[in-house]
């Protein structure tokens, strides 16, 4: 193995712990992303599964490159992410129908306050439906994840201005879907088209 | 006229002492008051999706067992050629076949996987000093291999560990795991789980042999069928059942779960009365009739049914470990909160096919 010849790299394949510990350490991490991509669903712990089943089979190829944390969470996104794309096709197949509808019904709500609070948040992700992939995923990390820009260029490994204009017009994009449901002010003439 | 797009445009990058120059111009322009209005109900509305964001569960106790076999089922070779499978499948049930008689007739063995032992190796000083008695005492007499009997722990530290007993059941135990063994034998398996999750896929031999895996105020019996229980961070019991349709009854009602779903159960019985619980031991299985805590109420809100002081739930299961389907997504019936339950899974036995 090349890199085992390198002192440094063997030194930081060494620090890479063992699968269990990066569950321990990781999955509260890791559930968030998926969590805050995919949004309220029963399938996020489904997702977090596959995330990280392909944590465990890239686990030999982590490099320290980055902090572990870092990487998980990256690939906990690319696989948030792929569930998406799987989803959207297999709702465009289905004509719209998806079952997830259900299930958001069927979850426990304690109080009014939280009642309304999902509503938002199903409001909130179906126009969060509207944006590309590429805004949707910047604006998830900041808005929801509470990520500074710098931290999401180092986990989808983009440049940082990269990250600012996709989020300004996430933003704008999404204020403006949410406008149109009537969730906030419009903005007077039709901006942001 | 074009329309102002200052507080749009400076907003986010604006400087505190920026900021409040923007707010004094939208204070005067109709155009960037109307934005700041709308910024003000756009960061109500994201704050409060973060706040049900926030309010959803953690992973459940199952979820690493539940990863685990998937890493190993992802890890497993890919087979070729379909026919394979039905070939496969054939030679299994005659393996099976072959083994359920051979359990009717020997005497009762309990082996450790080799691959797995049950003391610790690391992470876990208390895990090592702890399992390894449970090891030395696991010897058996007659054939060499490790037997356990009442009273000992099985415990893992930070790894996951599988435990083959008489050739038949499979116990993987999640990390952070300590297991009593209440009942050992080819005729009862009775386990407490104390801490952790319990991974089991049973096979029974003959119809009156007895699987239980107890924890605080919930049993789980089971004749024949794959199943998880875990004991959750606030001490609710998980369950979730990897083959059948379980039907959760009780006086409001009932609610199916369907094969590769899960529930909770007796959430707060440890927080709110852990003297006050009624040992399990003492329930007799299908009455009705185990005093509740009188506060006990569960970490859900039911959901337009009162809690029975004891559930009882039928798993129909039909005959499996043949193949194993693809884990659904988790089902979303709450069970109604209260005190003690009693859990009751029913199968035919295991048989070939």
């Amino acid at each position: 193995m090349s890199r085992a010849a390198d002192t440094d790299e063997r030194e930081a394949l060494a620090a890479v712990p063992p699968f269990d510990a990066v569950y321990r350490e990781q999955r509260g991490r890791v559930l968030g992303a998926v969590r805050a991509i995919i949004g309220p669903s029963d399938e996020v712990e489904d997702v977090v599964q596959l995330a990280f089943i392909e944590i465990h089979r890239c686990l030999d190829r982590f490099e320290g490159r980055s902090r572990l944390s870092t990487w998980c969470y990256r690939i906990a996104v690319n696989v948030a992410l792929q569930h998406l794309r799987r989803k959207r096709r297999k709702r465009w197949l289905m004509l719209g129908i998806t079952g997830d509808e259900a299930g958001d019904l069927a979850l426990p709500v304690h109080s009014t306050r939280r009642l309304e609070d999902r509503e938002i948040l199903q409001k909130v992700y179906r126009a969060a439906d509207g944006l590309s992939e590429k805004k949707r995923v910047v604006w998830v990390l900041h808005e929801l994840r509470g990520m500074d820009p710098h931290e999401i260029a180092e986990v989808l490994e983009i440049p940082m201005n990269t990250v600012r204009s996709r989020l300004l017009a996430a933003r704008r994009d999404l204020m403006q879907s949410l406008a149109d449901m009537g969730i906030i002010p419009g903005g007077g003439r039709g901006e942001s088209m | 006229m074009s329309r102002c797009e200052r507080f749009e445009r400076e907003r986010d990058a604006a400087s505190a002492n920026d900021l409040a120059a923007l707010h004094a111009h939208a204070d005067a322009c109709a155009d960037c008051d109307a934005a700041r209005r709308r910024r003000v109900a756009y960061d109500e509305v994201v704050g409060r999706a973060v706040a049900a964001l926030d309010a959803e569960g953690e992973l459940s106790a199952a979820a690493w067992v539940r990863v685990r076999d998937g890493v190993e089922a992802a890890a497993a070779p890919r087979r070729a050629w379909g026919w394979a499978w039905p070939v496969g499948i054939a030679a299994a049930a005659a393996l099976a076949f072959v083994l359920v008689g051979r359990a009717q007739v020997e005497a009762p063995r309990v082996a450790l996987s080799p691959s797995a032992p049950l003391a610790s190796t690391s992470a876990s000083p208390e895990g090592v000093a702890q399992a390894a008695p449970t090891l030395a005492a696991v010897d058996g007499p007659d054939h060499g291999d490790p037997q356990a009997r009442p009273g000992e722990h099985l415990r893992t530290g930070a790894e996951a560990r599988t435990v083959v007993a008489f050739g038949r059941h499979v116990l993987t135990l999640a990390p952070e795991t300590d297991v009593e063994v209440v009942d050992w034998s080819p005729r009862a398996m009775v386990l407490r789980l104390r801490r952790g999750a319990l991974d089991c896929d049973v096979a029974r031999a003959s119809a009156d042999e007895r699987f239980e895996v107890r924890s605080e105020g919930v049993r789980v019996r089971v004749l024949g069928t794959r199943f998880t229980v875990a004991v959750e961070g606030d001490g609710a019991t998980g369950v979730s059942v990897e083959h059948g349709l379980v039907e959760v009854a009780d006086a409001g009602g009932s609610t199916r779960l369907a094969a590769g779903q899960w529930d909770r159960f007796g959430g707060a019985l440890s927080r709110v009365a852990p003297s006050g619980a009624p040992e399990v031991d003492s329930l007799v299985p299908g009455r009705a009739e185990a005093p509740a805590p009188a506060s006990a109420g569960s970490s859900r809100e039911p959901r337009g049914r009162r809690a029975p002081a004891v559930e009882l739930i039928d798993i129909e299961v039909p005959d499996q470990r043949m193949e194993r389907p693809a884990p659904e997504p988790p089902a979303a019936t709450p069970p109604a909160p209260g005190g003690i339950r009693l859990i009751e899974i029913e199968v035919p036995p295991q048989r070939a096919e």
